[in-house]
């Protein structure tokens, strides 16, 4: 430990602890190993002194803010997360169970500010179907719905109840 | 408009034909595209459906899957019960700590099953020299990429123990 006056009431362990100037650029990976982006900005608490979340850039989109609380593990060259952030969710096909392409995700519609979503807006050449999280079977490469659920159905109902509300 | 006629003992109104299949979107457990049916197995002796033959695209090596591994046939893909392992090819690997090992070029199946015995993957700029075989024992996740379950200290002791 030499290079350092300690004033310090903890023991002092400078090569496990990071140095978070260092972390700047450094990349944010997914649970899955997906590259979210790169570490523009990190954020403290000035009233708890504590880490509270990170700003993430990636190839001119808009920056991402992701809280600790969706941090796995923090090293000196990434921040790898606990899950798969829905908003990457935009651009993957959506197929029904029997493998039809029913058209793309355009939006992701997500509870407040979290990660866990509510229903996606889903758009192909034709049509655009909001889809609710109770409708989708499971999210991986693809969006998979449910067997019988009728997409259109549902989003038509939605719209022709927003009509009659304005 | 004349009516087929049947010669069997069952009922063959359910049955799929490999008019349907051939041409058909194979999905995997991951529900990643893997390629379209181009051929469909036949055991001449057994005269059984024994599996499909994918076609992966154009330069790109086909594929074979067993029945076994077919979950089900719908009437617009081939929905598969496993996550084929030849998709982890070509897939980025991260230590625990996000540092790159390399790129998976190639990989050890059990027995032209599907299980991974082991990754080899290379890379000439990595901590650990130019190809390495990492046990499929320390693989935490694969999805986009390749997460290992180990940092580079545990993962260069497994690589100078094995």
């Amino acid at each position: 430990m030499v290079g350092y006056e300690y004033v310090t009431r903890r023991e002092p362990n400078l090569d496990k602890w990071i140095n978070i100037k260092k972390l700047i650029g450094k990349r944010v990976l997914s649970k899955g190993g997906t590259i979210v982006g790169y570490i523009s900005e990190i954020r403290i608490n000035s009233n708890t002194l504590e880490l509270e979340g990170i700003v993430i850039k990636k190839n001119f989109k808009k920056p991402i803010y992701i809280g600790k609380s969706y941090f796995s593990h923090l090293s000196n060259r990434a921040v790898i997360l606990n899950m798969e952030p829905s908003i990457l969710f935009v651009g993957k096909k959506v197929i029904t169970i029997d493998g039809r392409i029913i058209g793309k995700v355009k939006k992701v519609n997500r509870k407040g500010t979290t990660n866990e979503v509510e229903s996606f807006v889903v758009t192909s050449v034709w049509r655009k179907y909001l889809i609710p999280i109770s409708g989708v079977r499971r999210v991986t490469n693809l969006v998979l719905i449910k067997n019988k659920y009728d997409a259109r159905k549902i989003h038509l109902w939605k719209r022709s109840k927003q009509n009659r509300n304005v | 408009m004349t009516q087929e006629k049947f010669i069997s003992g069952r009922d063959l109104s359910k049955t799929v034909t490999s008019e349907d299949l051939l041409g058909k979107e194979v999905i995997d457990l991951d529900d990643g595209f893997i390629g379209v049916v181009d051929k469909v197995l036949i055991d001449p002796r057994k005269l059984e459906f024994i599996g499909i033959s994918i076609d992966k695209g154009f330069l790109r090596k086909g594929l074979t899957i067993g029945k076994n591994y077919i979950g089900k046939i719908t009437p617009h893909a081939v929905f598969l019960k496993i996550k084929v392992s030849y998709g982890v090819k070509g897939k980025i690997v991260f230590d625990r700590d996000g540092w790159i090992v390399g790129k998976v070029s190639s990989i050890e199946l059990y027995k032209n099953k599907n299980k991974i015995i082991s990754l080899i993957v290379k890379s000439g700029f990595s901590y650990l020299g130019e190809e390495v075989m990492i046990p499929a024992s320390y693989i935490e996740a694969i999805g986009e990429n390749v997460m290992l379950s180990v940092g580079k200290n545990k993962l260069r002791e497994i690589i100078l123990r094995d």
